[in-house]
């Protein structure tokens, strides 16, 4: 039994490690096996898929099989931890079986001239990341994976990158999916800081504690910011159609079983967490409606196959989300069992019109008419999945939508505007059926183009459409044949994925029975009205088209989004443009100016009073008419500036100044040094000034030339009060005393000057040298490698 | 020997400048191979320093054996010799990229030299413990930028030079003004003892303690440009060529935060309310200005210098919190950023060289032609954008973790954000580059150039595994910088 | 430039100038002086040569590449700081010694004038390679 128990905790890390190791193999695999390199692919997810089924023993048992590892950060409960309750182990087998089918499909699919391994290469390393995410038993964990999905699938949805759609639906794709992948990374920073864990089961058993935090709110928005970006809801639905530019077997896998369904997982991971909250059903249901109706609706509006599909993946999102929204346990059920249903219908749905896009070039439904003469094959197996996605008996997605309106009409009960519910939801029921019968009856029957048939203009030369190999066709078979057999006997999917999934959805065991015949009941009623409705319109349909165009509204999502990006690109550039516009006195001012408002605030809060009770000794006429003379000789520097010459020869004067002011200090080594230092740079100066011309041009206006006075002046005054502050604090100078009083005993030099340079700071000396040095390396290069370039010239 | 240990990293690249400069002048083989050595050397010593300070030991130098606070000293800890390890490991890969990408009158114009000082500058300040002394550093470090960034004379780089030295000229004095201001008011110099200096002060001299406060703040902020005092970054660094600005990225702002790290805790305990809401406002707007500042780039250095404003503001936001968690916050995100920043303005540098072209605009289809770089690039901008499970997934979350835990939400916000941002802006270099029609030439790009790239790849992706215990030890770090006590012990009581 | 009175001046003050530069040199751990005041005299005393005269002929005086100058007063500092590691102590400590020499009297030596002189070739060379190098670019022009 524990030999057991180990394999089975080894096999959990091995699902997500094998797709993501063979991933990293693919590059070298794929020079061994050349365009075989899709059953590589097909190998690894089926491993996947066998190492979940050989868990499902401890799964049913009631015993999740767990594993973790003590990384990134066990201390803070930051752990990669897994585990395979019924909701993530039933999730898994999803995405690994249909990966397998897309596998298969892909092999088949691609071109010989498209480049197959790197294509693999991202559609394992995105399966690997969405295993992680339904296996993840830590929401850091999660939150890892989960924008792994998002920056894999940014890699397949632009993997045919030299076409400009490509690109924008990756870019887009991965920006929405990024914006609510951060509000999860804040939503799970507040869980942790306020339960002290990320652990979801441990969260789950302490649901009420996180729902009676005040933070529960600002973490409810947050992490349903992440949801519902992922899961296309709206008002974030409008990555999901421009994410149709990927190759068909990655839109169908994006679509049916990972990505935006991870969305909705983690709504049904979080469910038994936050379910009950009025918050929690306001927005969600909410949100779930609007995006069903929407997104039904917008379906009816393309006339491509496969942005027909994405509206209608939008939609059924809506459903689910809104399902997970009412927060019971019927709608728990119904949610999780149409998040199965729809895996399958939708990704066969997506195959099939892959198949008819490989075979006839086209994806118009305009065009599209009456193929089942040439496809029959393929013509069956979209109408069993087409009609499953429109809610026709005898296929599965009949029955969830059975329980789906059993949960809307169970609270007609609190009052006549409850019924708002189940209207809304046959409204959204009814366009879903249209457009399913769009995408069977429309495509495969009616009046062949004969332009289909003879002319393969737009087609990718294989002649005549006709049905496919059984490549591309077994996947389609094999999920068919699921839809028919969950809808004719639900009895074993119940019992084998359901019945754990709904129980972790709804945080204990369920007890439910799905029946094909319950009855003449509401729900009842209802299919069948949505069927007649269906019918009607669709046989009208042209009418709608009409009252569509006529509705037709200019200002959608994408247009905000087109709109946003453009501005905040101009917005960005005008703004840096202003800031980093090259002129020297504007950056000076805008870092200099603030440094005076905040000295003077500071000084006139508590300044003043500190300054002036000191006494300051009263200044000696010589240096009266010392400082009288420097103020002169500095105002003139100001005054003559745009004559070069001049101006170097008045500010060599006002440094003579200062080297009288340091023999009045009796300072003679900084007279001395001051006085060498002036005529050196004089000269410098000089050498320079040779080659230039004798005089600046006025480059600043009156208006600029005060404001630069007035900031000279106040940042003067600024310092001038604090150099006399320092003066009023008059503090013991303990490091002075000492350095008068160790200079000759200790230091052996009666020239304090020297010895605190040489020994006492020689090391702040030793450094100043090195500037120097460095300084004349760089004149050197300067003037050096400027002077070659022109020689070149 | 190892007593000497703390200075050894300031002497050794000094000695190896001079070496340079003096024994190998003529052959550029012989100084290009002597300047590796050296660095790998120097790596040595700086591990050997790591391995001793882990402990929480704060190492005192004083040196000409005066004791403090009369002579200058040297104060390593945990924290100099991350931050000495990290400039020398980035410099090793800059180096390497360098052999590849300098033309050789640059070389036998003193680059390998100056590169030398200029590590010697920032490992000196990188050391010091006295007020000082630091400003020679800095004076050391910008003089040897200033000479690289305009290394080549290009009119470019002599246009770029102008407000880079002017702005931080004005620091500079700023700076002198400061320790003059802080000498006057306290009497001394030595970092330590300012501690218990500043915080005793009253009357006149607290006003001047102040003001010393704000004007270090400006200093410091120039030098590792903040808004509104970084106007210099964006023209200055992608001018030079990309060996030189990918160092520049990587490393040299950074001793702007390495200071306040050092100086507002331990120098002005007493300020921490005015640098912690001054530094997360300032920090909050530069991630906004400088993110939007690279939003709408097309040239890739200068979008990749916009993102250092971008990231430096995380940095201020993190450590203006001035909690442990904050500080250590900080301290992980700027090892990561380092590693990553300076690996893509590499990547640059490789683009830059293969196709002739500096725009994003001009250059596509590098996927086809240059898998391994694309690679690279994808792991770099995605961990420079936050994603997991690059390291710049968790230096955010820690970030975000200390923000929220202080309740500073409109700033936590603000960084998560910029994360968006950065996303859109690093995914516009794939897209408009990496993707697309093949644009721009296509030349042959030595392999050394390549291997410089990844290796700071690889060290970031090591330091994202290996987050938990380099995070406890960034925490560590930060306990020791903020309990100012242990340096006044160790400086002024047993530094006797 | 080449004015007949400047060029007798210079070429007079020249030796005056160096010897003063080296007196500044020698005293300055006791009286006003020191490396940099004296570098910067003599450095002065050159550029004099330099207007006087040209760049060629500051080259005569000082017939070394100016680079190598500043290395050697750099390493010069520095290696006096690193005699200190050599008797085991902390870098840069000085020690200073009186000393009879024979004919002279005693003669205080002391590691700080080794530094002084390294302080003391850094600012010559600097001055001159600067002075230097815009020198050469004046006359190019």
């Amino acid at each position: 039994m524990v030999g057991g128990q180990i394999l089975s905790v080894m096999n959990l890390m091995w699902v997500i490690a094998v797709p993501l190791l063979a991933a990293l193999a693919t590059p070298l695999v794929g020079r061994v096996l050349g365009r075989a390199i899709g059953w590589w692919a097909v190998a690894a997810s089926l491993v996947a898929a066998g190492l979940l089924v050989s868990l499902s023993g401890s799964v049913h048992s009631g015993n999740p099989p767990v594993w973790s590892v003590e990384w990134p950060a066990p201390d803070w409960g930051m752990r990669l931890a897994l585990y395979a309750d019924g909701w993530g182990w039933g999730f898994g087998l999803v995405v690994a079986g249909i990966g397998t089918l897309i596998c298969i499909y892909a092999q088949h699919y691609l071109s010989d001239a498209e480049p197959r391994a790197r294509f693999f290469m991202y559609l394992l390393l995105f399966e690997s990341a969405m295993l992680g995410v339904v296996l993840s038993a830590n929401l850091v964990g999660l939150v890892i994976f989960w924008e792994l999905t998002s920056a894999t699938s940014f890699l397949l949805i632009g993997f045919w990158h030299t076409q400009e759609r490509a690109r924008y639906g990756a870019y887009k794709a991965l920006l929405i999916t990024g914006l609510g992948g951060l509000a999860l990374v804040a939503g799970v920073v507040l869980i942790y800081l306020a339960m002290g864990t990320t652990d979801i089961r441990e969260l789950t058993a302490r649901a009420g504690e996180v729902q009676a935090h005040p933070w529960f709110v600002p973490i409810l928005v947050l992490v349903l910011l992440g949801v519902f970006t992922k899961s296309a809801q709206f008002p974030f639905h409008f990555w999901l159609p421009d994410a149709m530019t990927a190759p068909t077997p990655v839109s169908a896998f994006l679509h049916s079983a990972t990505m935006v369904k991870a969305g909705v997982f983690l709504l049904g991971r979080i469910h038994p967490i936050f379910r009950g909250r009025e918050e929690w059903f306001w927005i969600v249901s909410s949100v779930g409606m609007a995006t069903m109706l929407l997104g039904a609706y917008g379906a009816l509006r393309k006339t491509d196959l496969k942005a027909l599909l994405a509206y209608s993946t939008i939609s059924q999102l809506g459903l689910i989300t809104l399902l997970y929204g009412f927060g019971t346990q019927l709608a728990a059920l119904a949610a999780t069992f149409h998040i199965f249903n729809h895996a399958a219908f939708k990704a066969g749905l997506f195959l099939t019109v892959g198949i008819v896009d490989h075979e006839t070039g086209t994806r118009d439904k305009r065009v599209l008419k009456g193929l089942a003469k040439l496809m029959p094959i393929t013509a069956v197996l979209c109408g069993v999945c087409a009609l499953a996605s429109a809610g026709v008996p005898l296929l599965n997605g009949f029955l969830s939508k059975e329980l789906f309106y059993e949960e809307m009409v169970a609270h007609t009960g609190r009052g006549w505007w409850w019924w708002w519910w189940p209207a809304m939801a046959v409204g959204g029921s009814v366009l879903t059926f249209v457009y399913s019968l769009e995408l069977f009856h429309g495509v495969f029957f009616g009046k062949l183009d004969p332009h289909l048939e003879t002319d393969h203009g737009q087609s990718r030369g294989h002649g005549q459409p006709h049905d496919p190999g059984w490549g591309m066709l077994a996947p389609v078979a094999i999920l068919a044949a699921i839809c028919l057999k969950v809808g004719i006997w639900p009895g074993g999917i119940e019992r084998y994925i359901l019945d754990p999934a709904v129980a972790a959805v709804w945080g204990q065991p369920v007890d439910f029975t799905i029946k094909l015949w319950h009855g003449f009941t509401a729900p009842l009623i209802l299919s069948i009205l949505t069927a007649i409705t269906g019918l009607v319109i669709y046989w009208q349909r042209h009418r709608l088209a009409d009252v569509q165009t006529r509705l037709a509204w200019p200002f959608g999502a994408n247009t905000i989004y087109d709109a946003a990006l453009k501005g905040l690109v101009n917005g960005t550039g005008k703004l840096t443009d202003a800031l980093q516009n090259g002129r020297l006195r504007s950056y000076l001012w805008l870092a200099l100016a603030p440094v005076v408002v905040v000295l003077t605030l500071i000084l006139g809060r508590e300044g003043w009073s500190r300054i002036w009770p000191a006494q300051f000794s009263p200044l000696a006429p010589a240096e009266a008419v010392l400082l009288g003379l420097l103020i002169v000789a500095t105002l003139a520097v100001v005054a003559v500036n745009q004559q070069r010459l001049t101006a170097v020869i008045v500010l060599g004067a006002v440094g003579a100044l200062v080297s009288v002011f340091y023999l009045v200090l009796s300072a003679p080594d900084l007279a001395l040094t001051q006085l060498l230092i002036e005529a050196i740079t004089i000269i410098l100066f000089l050498l320079v000034l040779w080659q230039l011309p004798k005089s600046v041009p006025a480059l600043s206006t009156r208006g600029e030339r005060f404001r630069d006075a007035l900031l000279a002046v106040g940042f003067g005054v600024v310092m001038c009060l604090v150099v006399l502050a320092v003066a009023a604090a008059n503090v013991p100078k303990p490091v002075a005393d000492f350095y008068e009083a160790a200079s000759l005993p200790r230091g052996g030099g009666r020239n304090i000057v020297n010895v605190i340079l040489i020994d006492f700071r020689g090391f702040d000396t030793l450094g100043e040298i090195t500037v120097l040095g460095i300084a004349a390396l760089g004149a050197l290069a300067l003037m050096k490698l400027r002077r070659r370039k022109e020689d070149r010239r | 020997m190892s007593a000497h240990l703390p200075i050894l990293p300031i002497l050794w690249p000094l000695a190896t400048a001079l070496v340079l400069l003096l024994v190998l002048r003529r052959s550029v083989a012989a100084q290009r191979a002597f300047s590796l050595v050296s660095l790998l050397g120097l790596v040595a010593i700086e591990v050997a320093l790591l391995l001793w300070l882990s402990g929480g030991e704060i190492a005192v130098y004083r040196l000409g054996n005066w004791e403090a606070p009369f002579g200058i000293l040297l104060m390593a800890d945990r924290l100099s010799a991350i931050m000495l390890l990290l400039a020398s490991i980035t410099a090793v890969a800059t180096l390497l990229f360098a052999f590849g990408d300098l033309d050789e009158r640059r070389e036998r114009m003193h680059f390998y030299p100056l590169f030398q000082f200029l590590l010697l500058g920032l490992n000196g300040a990188f050391l010091t413990g006295d007020i000082f002394n630091l400003f020679v550093w800095y004076e050391v470090t910008l003089i040897a930028t200033y000479a690289l960034l305009t290394l080549g004379s290009e009119a470019r780089q002599l246009r770029a030079g102008l407000p880079f030295l002017a702005l931080n000229l004005t620091g500079s004095t700023l700076f002198l003004a400061a320790a003059g201001l802080i000498y006057g008011a306290t009497g001394t110099l030595n970092m330590a003892h300012l501690s218990v200096l500043t915080a005793a002060a009253d009357g006149a001299s607290a006003v001047v303690v102040q003001v010393a406060t704000v004007l270090l703040l400006v200093v410091f902020c120039f030098k590792a440009a903040l808004f509104p005092l970084y106007f210099w970054l964006p023209d200055g660094y992608p001018a030079p060529p990309a060996a030189i600005s990918a160092f520049f990225g990587g490393v040299a702002t950074k001793v702007g935060v390495y200071s306040m790290m050092r100086v507002f805790p331990l120098v002005f305990p007493e300020q921490r309310a005015l640098v912690g809401e001054g530094l997360m406002a300032l920090g909050a707007v530069s991630m906004l200005v400088g993110v939007w500042g690279a939003v709408c780039q097309t040239e890739i250095r200068r979008l990749l210098s916009f993102h250092i404003v971008s990231q430096i503001g995380y940095l201020a936001f993190a450590l203006g919190l001035l909690t442990e968690a904050g500080v250590a916050a900080a301290i992980f995100y700027m090892i990561h950023y380092t590693l990553v920043k300076c690996g893509l303005f590499l990547v640059a540098g490789v683009m830059e060289r293969m196709t002739g072209q500096n725009s994003v605009k001009k250059i596509g289809g590098l996927m086809e032609s240059a898998p391994a770089l694309a690679a690279l690039f994808f792991v770099a901008g995605l961990s420079l954008a936050g994603l997991p499970p690059w390291s710049g997934f968790f230096a955010k979350i820690v970030v975000v973790v200390a923000g929220f835990q202080q309740e500073r939400y409109l700033y936590t916000g603000i960084a998560v954000l910029t994360g968006l941002f950065t996303l859109f802006s690093m995914m516009k270099i794939w897209h408009l580059s990496f993707w697309g029609e093949p644009a721009g030439e296509r030349r042959p790009v030595p392999r050394v150039m390549y291997g410089a790239v990844a290796l700071l790849v690889a060290c970031s992706v090591i330091f994202a595994a290996v987050f938990q215990p380099v995070h406890a030890f960034a925490r560590q770090t930060a306990a020791q910088l903020l309990a100012p006590d242990n340096y006044v012990r160790a400086v002024l009581w047993e530094g006797r | 430039m080449m004015s007949l009175i400047l060029a007798t001046t210079a070429r007079g003050l020249m030796p005056l100038l160096l010897l003063f530069s080296l007196h500044l040199l020698w005293r300055g751990h006791h009286e006003p002086g020191g490396g940099f005041i004296a570098g910067l005299m003599t450095a002065a005393a050159l550029v004099l040569q330099y207007i006087a005269f040209n760049a060629a002929h500051v080259r005569k005086c000082l017939p070394v590449d100016y680079r190598v100058l500043i290395g050697t007063g750099l390493a010069c500092s520095l290696s006096t700081g690193l005699m200190a590691l050599i008797y085991g102590s902390a870098f840069l400590e000085h020690r200073f010694g009186h000393f009879h020499v024979l004919g002279i009297g005693e003669v205080e030596l002391a590691t700080a004038l080794a530094f002084d002189i390294g302080v003391y070739l850094t600012v010559i060379g600097v001055t001159l390679l600067i002075i230097a190098t815009l020198g050469d670019e004046s006359e190019a022009a």
